[in-house]
């Protein structure tokens, strides 16, 4: 019985949120459609810059929205590109650079070259640094660490952060599509990270406090000072046949 | 001088005010219509409308039964312009089947817009020499077998 209420829940939410997606589109569309035509008729360049500013945020904006409607449908096909770990990381930074204001950031990842679907690394890494970013809202210690370790043919990212941390009744729920303690959340992040994972022979988990505590005992391994402070983390693994050597 | 018109059939107003305005940039008179029923009437009795940018999703009729009516029902050599937010590859095949020009994705580019509706122009006048061209001809064809008929 609870099931099915879930169930009825999720078809509801399912509706309004694909009515809200188009809604959406729409308010894009006229508000970018001012802007090029702003950009179109100002003499004055700087006018005409933040015209431009403004269409070049609403083409990201309707890139996300695709590719969430795409997820969501199961259409999704981004294009296999080799790029750099670190690469994929910056772009996240920079795109969630005001919400990273004030956060240290500390990204030790060497050179590793992937050939798999860049956008999709892209999106992984924006949806887990913001996450991130969410959780240290109110903490003291405001740091967001991203480290890697390669053992036994596979590559694990590691993306933490010094938050509050996620308790140990809800973290069983975390993946499920529509779970979220952010009240602005959709509760649609992490569901979307494991299934885009999913697509290139990917896992994430949350690493809970036991194996937490192991990885600290491992003093002999840079593990140890990559946790020190950190709350939550995440880890990426990533399969062999996606590193290039 | 008549300038050609752009028909835009849209529930949306600000996004049918943004398309009107960038068809007006480049010179077209343009229409608005907020439901399929009202734009095909419009299509009827306006003889000026060269070109229509129609949402896929409107209230009422849809904008595909819009494009089969226009096609089927009026005769319209208009070109329609078919405007949808989620452009998947069985709804472009089945605007275009039903007698689309093409289809635009929403949040979409000013100049791909013109450059749209420019092409789709230059079609409708195509289609409409073309028609000309035939009705002369059977003209003539009928013209030279009434003469021979006479003689």
């Amino acid at each position: 019985m609870r099931g099915e209420k879930r169930l009825e829940e999720l078809v509801e939410l399912s509706l309004l949120t694909s009515s809200i997606m188009h809604d959406i589109r729409g308010y894009l569309s006229a508000i970018k459609g001012h802007a090029e035509i702003g950009a179109h008729i100002t003499s004055d360049s700087r006018a005409k810059d933040k015209f431009l500013k403004i269409v070049d945020l609403i083409n990201q904006m309707s890139d996300m929205i695709e590719t969430f409607g795409k997820l969501y449908k199961g259409e999704l096909e981004f294009e296999q590109e080799e790029f750099f770990i670190s690469d994929s990381i910056e772009f996240a930074r920079k795109l969630l650079m005001r919400k990273l204001s004030g956060i240290d950031f500390e990204v030790k990842i060497p050179e590793i070259k992937l050939r798999c679907k860049r956008k999709l690394m892209d999106q992984v890494f924006i949806n887990l640094i913001s996450n991130a970013a969410d959780a240290l809202e109110n903490s003291e210690k405001k740091i967001i660490r991203i480290w890697c370790e390669k053992k036994n043919n596979k590559l694990s990212i590691f993306i933490a952060d010094s938050g509050c941390g996620i308790p140990e009744n809800i973290r069983r729920k975390i993946f499920s599509p529509f779970f979220t303690t952010k009240g602005k959340g959709t509760g649609m992040g992490l569901y979307i990270v494991k299934k885009l994972l999913s697509e290139i022979g990917g896992k994430i988990r949350l690493i809970n406090n036991k194996t937490l505590s192991k990885y600290k005992m491992r003093n002999d391994n840079i593990m140890y000072e990559q946790l020190k402070d950190m709350k939550t983390v995440f880890e990426i693994i990533l399969p062999n046949e996606i590193l290039v050597r | 001088m008549i300038m050609s018109k752009v028909l835009i059939v849209d529930d949306e107003r600000d996004v049918a005010d943004v398309l009107a305005e960038i068809c007006q940039l480049e010179g077209y008179d343009t229409e608005w219509a907020p439901t399929a029923e009202i734009g095909l009437k419009k299509l009827q009795f306006d003889q000026d409308i060269v070109v229509v940018l129609l949402d896929k999703n409107l209230p009422g009729m849809s904008g595909l039964d819009f494009i089969k009516k226009a096609k089927n029902d009026l005769k319209s050599y208009a070109q329609i312009i078919l405007v949808t937010g989620y452009p998947s590859a069985e709804a472009f095949r089945e605007a275009i089947k039903s007698g689309a020009y093409t289809c635009l994705k929403k949040p979409f580019d000013m100049n791909e817009v013109i450059r749209v509706v420019k092409d789709a122009h230059k079609h409708y006048e195509r289609a409409k020499q073309l028609k000309q061209l035939f009705v002369r001809d059977e003209e003539k064809a009928l013209k030279e077998s009434l003469d021979r008929l006479k003689k």
